[in-house]
């Protein structure tokens, strides 16, 4: 697990080096959008210190394809990090990056559409709340 | 591998309604009877002074029970 963090520890330094000298090939980096009030949200799972959250892309759900999350410690050289702010860190496989290039995730209280809320601009459709998509 | 899943989904989808349903409720709702002027009186008075989300538990309640007492 040590070495795990230590490699994601540092994939993370290099984002940001990267990213201080060339915006251009930060861009071309896998990057998801969330919203202050989902960023919120997500930070009321209360993921550990040394863990992240992982989002994939996986098959099921009424259009094809749906979002499955889950807290991990093991971080490997095909994933891929797509998010990071303040205690959130969010890491996907390099296989669901692609599908999860320019999300954006919004979090809603209103109860008949309450919860998070996906736009996929990969999407070719999706069901109501963006929970599962075509691609 | 340590994963702890978590559900941003919202779980499993539980009632769902095809556009055959929606198209005959909302024939009901708009015809010109006994029955369409009852269910517009009762939708206006329930969003006059209900919330929205008063209004979507009164919804999801209502098909719950239907549901629940349906014959099949």
């Amino acid at each position: 697990m040590q070495k795990d963090m230590e490699m994601l520890n540092s994939y993370w330094q290099q984002c940001e080096l990267i990213s201080e000298k060339s915006s251009l090939v930060f861009t071309t980096m896998t990057k998801i959008d969330i919203t202050p009030k989902a960023h919120e949200e997500l930070l009321k799972l209360d993921i550990p210190e040394g863990s992240f959250l992982r989002i994939n892309v996986i098959p099921g759900g009424c259009s094809g394809m749906t979002y499955s999350a889950a807290v991990d410690q093991d971080f490997s050289n095909e994933d891929v990090a797509v998010y990071e702010q303040e205690r959130l860190r969010i890491v996907t496989d390099g296989g669901s990056a692609i599908f999860l290039e320019g999300l954006h995730i919004d979090y809603s209280d209103d109860l008949i559409r309450s919860g998070f809320r996906f736009t996929n601009p990969n999407a070719q459709g999706s069901c109501g709340c963006g929970a599962s998509f075509a691609g | 591998m340590s994963l702890k899943p978590i559900d941003l989904t919202g779980g499993k989808s539980v009632y769902c309604f095809n556009q055959q349903q929606l198209d005959r409720a909302f024939a009901m709702f708009q015809a010109d009877d006994e029955s369409g002027n009852k269910i517009r009186e009762e939708v206006k008075r329930l969003e006059s002074v209900l919330s929205r989300n008063e209004q979507a538990t009164l919804a999801f309640v209502l098909i719950d029970h239907l549901n629940k007492t349906s014959e099949f």
